[in-house]
């Protein structure tokens, strides 16, 4: 049985490190605290539904089509929200009350024109299970777990060993010395939102996948998990919120089945907490503030 | 110079709020224009017999207490949450409620007079409906509420609407302590009632006696699951799992897990339709062979959809007409479900699901009221608590009585090919109240 | 007072005045509701100011620490029966307590850390009044608190009396935030908040101070709650996400702008969700808006305000060198 619940853990953590990591691109880069991370998740979901049942488009398409838009409703969420501040050199934490607002313009504006009830996602795949290790597993969940890491690792090679990787990690250290390098921080910072979009697209098409269920509510409590677990993992560390993610599942997990469901939350914020006061830079993370 | 600007506008807002708060026009329901029209056509038929029995009691009174004088215009207040987290709710209340007042104006109304609804949003949240709820009690038009949908909302609005001496009567909430008060109305039955017929369902119509039950933190569910125990004790069998989880939950498979070593015969699922379908779901994908019993509030069309074949061998417990529409001899309900049903049809291209019925007979038994007695808040309270009898879409002989709230027939079925199949009546003993 | 006194611009004078006669005028339920809620609001606000605005601490949990402060009080007016004096005070002095251990832990990270802790505060507090059903009765929330009661008069409903005791008490609180603000106690949480090196190397213990401040910040903050709680008469488990937003966003935007600027942040973001009512299903989405515009240029003004405060403060603080330091 611990095996079950350490693999009901590993898969719920896939998802959430796939959040964090998107969460964390733009905490590492900006220091912000990006609210409109989960309206954007529940739009790559929501846009794929609308994509393959009123027109009809084959599963990939819808989801290549909405994760490409998903990324494209970063940018916007950078200009309308974050540039401004930015321009006009404004302290960082503001930004957390503008991307609450456009979260408030992209989640309210859905329910206006989507309606509230939540809906069925049509999974183009067959649920087959069977037996790990003593453990149930389906094929979707292993399918899920597997496109997310592939997101992550590309992530990670990314951020390591490409130009456009290091020019972000030069941005995130400082944005004046990179700026005199002659790197354009504007540009890095929008398609910072985009990549973030992106995977946050992605995040919401797997995980409506993985449930089966779509609603215009899905992204609601998503921000407060892919936060924790990017803090927990290590501030502007992508592989700390890998890391981060793995274990917010697995503390979840097993949470509820040894103790109580319900305190799930309590015991997971407790052990940030712990982690935050022994070392408040994250498990993965370098002293950067 | 800027700092003075800044400020007039701050007063001219402030104004602006200020004059709000006399009675606006009435809101528009959401109702679709077009589609009211072909309604309208088909309700004065099978209005029929409902226009009839009003009209026998209208000469009645004229013969007995004298004319009543109604304002043109009667206004009812109508709360739920039409924007925020949770907006399905919301949505049924308005469905179900637009629907009435259209028939009934397109009657002729109350003795001639319009009905109208004023929306008040509350976006499942408390406090919000507190301060929807002062402004209610301010408008004089207003003669009674419909809603909220959550106890807690109707909870916090609850002393508001007492002070003000008018009738609440809400279509969801399902809490005991609102029956409690002199003015709240239950619409649909207690809660309570539910929990324990599922536990008589899966001890003494299907043979368990090791019972886990799996309940959502919100007060529907709780009041679901607060009986189960002790019922199951007086019965012979025993929860062996017992676990709540938070609202934001979506991931089920620890706790199904741990019921799946429990040795539980039988799991009973108290909470919403979307949690639902996803614990049906992550249980068969689990492994799970157990019996799943739920409640009616489960049951809507996307639970089905979402869960597939997962749902089959599903039991349920519902009044009539809460499963109408997924009923496999639908044909054997009665004329007036089904005539609900295909009006509803025909004006919103969808079926009805949990809430639009007790909405909808929410407006019908006000309308009622204030044809008994006029536009006048104290006396529909009145005449809700003695009134005797009344044909409505949840019972044929629907009454508050004093208890608050109706007694109606539950009936258990099991969901079997895409449909749902009877198994038999519940009981009728033992889970009742005194009236 | 050591320290030159602020010119007080003569509007923000004509505007409270305006204000609060403003519901006597109109003799209505709804216009009462939204002043006493605009109150409770206006203290919350004040508080974070002097979290946020005096001394620089970003304070993502207040809402945790508003919610415990009013069940405490429901509590204890609801079990204990305890009189309405009390159970007012108990629900600033809990929150005051559990702030005060919040900060002996965490009081010594940086800026941001501190945030994300007292954020997982703030989620743990809800999550407990959530499920922790013997105490609290979880979703059900406590219903049927009583009114105030003073000296044997019961404030039964949202009447004029019921807002002048309110209009006291934010006066009560306005008082001490600006008597904080002009000691130099307040000259330390200035210092602390510009550069807490260079405070430090004035001598100042920045652990204490900053400590201080938020627990006399928690303290108040209880109270809004308390007042709440028995303004509402019923407190459910909804201090969560969207609260805390709410209250942060009027806190953050109310820490930038001086006390007055708190005191008109509260109110404005208490009636914007009332003149935006017509616009039904967009409100939220216009309520977006706003705040995104009010950030964005609303800072111009306000900034400039703010410039002009931390001049004055530099003065100040040459001042706090000569004349000594005496704070604990």
């Amino acid at each position: 049985m611990f095996i079950q619940q350490l693999f009901n853990g590993i898969m719920q953590g896939g998802l959430y490190a796939l959040l964090a990591v998107g969460f964390a691109l733009l905490f590492g880069v900006l220091r912000l605290i990006n609210f409109s991370h989960g309206s954007v998740f529940m739009l790559g979901a929501y846009l794929t539904y609308i994509f393959i049942t009123n027109l009809h488009f084959p599963f990939l398409l819808a989801g290549l089509i909405s994760i490409i838009l998903s990324g494209f409703v970063g940018i916007v969420v950078e200009r309308i929200s974050v540039a401004p501040l930015r321009k006009r050199k404004m302290p960082f934490w503001l930004g957390m009350i503008t991307t609450f607002g456009m979260a408030l313009i992209i989640e309210n504006l859905s329910v206006t024109i989507f309606g509230g009830s939540y809906r069925s996602f049509p999974t183009p795949i067959k649920m087959v299970g069977f037996e790990i290790l003593g453990a149930h597993v389906t094929n979707i969940q292993l399918l899920t777990l597997g496109v997310a890491m592939l997101l992550m690792i590309l992530l990670v090679l990314f951020t390591q060993y490409t130009w456009l990787g290091r020019a972000f990690r030069a941005v995130s250290q400082s944005e004046d010395t990179s700026s005199l390098m002659g790197i354009n921080a504007n540009l890095i910072v929008a398609l910072g939102f985009f990549i973030s979009g992106v995977l946050a697209g992605s995040a919401g098409i797997l995980v409506a996948m993985y449930q089966n269920i779509v609603s215009v509510n899905m992204g609601l409590g998503v921000g407060l998990k892919g936060f924790f677990a990017s803090v927990m993992g290590g501030i502007g560390s992508i592989p700390g919120a890998v890391l981060g993610g793995f274990l917010l599942g697995i503390i979840e997990s097993l949470t509820s089945a040894y103790i109580s469901a319900d305190l799930k939350n309590v015991i997971s914020f407790t052990a940030l907490i712990l982690v935050l006061m022994w070392r408040p830079m994250g498990l993965l993370g370098k002293e950067q503030l | 110079m800027k700092k003075w600007l800044f400020v007039l506008i701050v007063l001219v807002l402030l104004f602006t709020a200020g004059c709000q708060s006399a009675p606006a026009e009435p809101v528009e329901d959401a109702a679709p224009a077009e589609e009211a029209a072909p309604a309208e056509e088909a309700a004065p038929a099978e209005e029929a017999a409902p226009a009839e029995e009003e009209a026998e009691s209208a000469k009645e009174d004229i013969m007995f207490t004298g004319t009543i004088e109604l304002p043109d215009e009667i206004v009812f207040a109508l709360m739920g949450p039409f924007t925020g987290s949770y907006t399905a709710g919301g949505e049924d209340f308005i469905q179900g409620a637009a629907m009435a007042i259209d028939e009934i104006n397109a009657a002729g109304g109350v003795r001639g007079s319009s009905i109208t609804l004023k929306q008040f949003d509350t976006q499942l949240d408390p406090a919000e409906g507190a301060n929807l709820a002062r402004n209610i009690v301010s408008d004089e038009k207003i003669v009674a509420l419909i809603g909220p949908w959550s106890s807690s909302t109707v909870f916090a609005v609850l002393p508001i609407i007492e002070e003000a001496n008018m009738a609440l009567l809400t279509p969801s909430a399902s809490s005991s302590g609102i029956a409690v008060s002199p003015v709240g109305f239950k619409v649909s039955p207690d809660a309570e009632i539910y929990g324990s017929l599922m536990v008589h369902l899966a001890i003494k119509e299907l043979g368990y006696t090791k019972l886990a039950v799996i309940f959502a933190q919100n007060d529907f569910s709780i009041n679901l699951q607060k009986p189960m125990a002790d019922v199951a004790a007086s019965l012979g069998g025993e929860f062996v799992f017992e676990e709540g989880f938070t609202p934001d939950t979506t991931d089920f498979r620890s706790i199904l897990t741990n019921v799946q070593n429990s040795g539980a015969e039988a799991l009973l699922l108290a909470c919403y339709s979307q949690e639902g379908a996803l614990i049906v779901n992550q249980a068969k994908e689990l492994g799970l062979e157990l019996t799943m019993i739920g409640d009616g509030v489960f049951f809507d069309k996307t639970f089905f959809e979402v869960a597939g074949e997962n749902a089959e061998g599903l039991y349920a417990i519902g009044v009539v007409n809460e499963v109408a529409n997924l009923m496999d001899d639908f044909s054997s309900m009665p004329q007036y479900v089904q005539d609900f049903n295909t009006r509803f049809q025909e004006r919103y291209s969808e079926m009805p699901e949990v809430w639009e019925r007790p909405t909808y007979d929410a407006v019908y038994i006000l309308a009622h009221a204030v044809d008994q007695v006029g536009a006048d808040r104290a006396a529909i309270i009145d005449y809700l608590e003695t009134f005797e009898c009344m044909q409505t879409q949840t019972d044929e002989c629907f009454t508050f009585g004093t208890i608050h709230w109706p007694l109606v027939d539950l009936k258990y079925y099991v969901w079997e090919n895409d449909k749902f199949q009877n198994v038999s009546d519940a009981p009728e003993t033992d889970y009742l109240p005194e009236r | 007072m050591n320290n030159p006194k602020l010119k007080w611009p003569s509007v923000w004078l004509f505007l409270p005045i305006v204000l609060i006669i403003l519901p006597f005028f109109f003799h209505n339920q709804y216009i009462l509701q939204i002043a006493n809620l605009s109150s409770i609001y206006i203290i919350l606000n004040l508080a974070m100011h002097l979290m946020m605005g005096e001394a620089g601490l970003i304070n993502l949990g207040q809402a945790g620490f508003y919610g415990l402060g009013a069940y405490a009080a429901a509590l204890l007016a609801l079990e204990f029966n305890l009189p309405f004096p009390i159970t007012f005070l108990a629900g600033g002095l809990i929150s005051a307590f559990v702030g005060f251990v919040v900060a002996l832990f965490s009081m010594k990270l940086k800026g941001l850390y501190f945030a994300l802790i007292s954020l997982s505060v703030a989620e743990i507090i809800r999550i407990i009044t959530l499920v922790w059903m013997d105490v609290t009765r979880g979703p059900m929330g406590l219903p049927g608190i009583p009114r105030p009661k003073l000296f044997g008069y019961s404030f039964p409903s949202n009447n004029e009396p019921y807002f002048i005791l309110m209009v006291i008490l934010v006066l009560i609180t306005y008082l001490t935030m600006y008597w904080i603000q002009h000691s130099n106690f307040g000259l330390a949480l200035n210092t602390i908040r510009d550069s807490e090196h260079a405070a430090a190397s004035l001598g100042i213990n920045v652990f204490w101070n900053k400590t201080i401040a938020f627990v006399i910040g928690c303290f108040f903050t209880g109270l809004a709650g308390s007042f709440y709680a028995h303004f509402f008469t019923y407190v459910g488990p909804t201090f969560g996400w969207h609260q805390t937003m709410l209250v942060l966003t009027m806190s953050m935007l109310g820490a930038l702008a001086g006390l007055p600027g708190a005191v008109m942040a509260a109110i404005l973001l208490t009636t914007l969700p009332e003149i935006l009512r017509p616009l039904a299903m967009y409100r939220q989405v216009f309520y977006g808006v706003l705040l995104i515009v009010l950030i964005i240029y609303g800072q111009s003004y306000l900034g400039q305000r703010l410039k002009r405060r931390l001049k004055v403060d530099r003065l100040q603080t040459q001042d706090l060198q000569k004349g000594g330091q005496n704070n604990g």
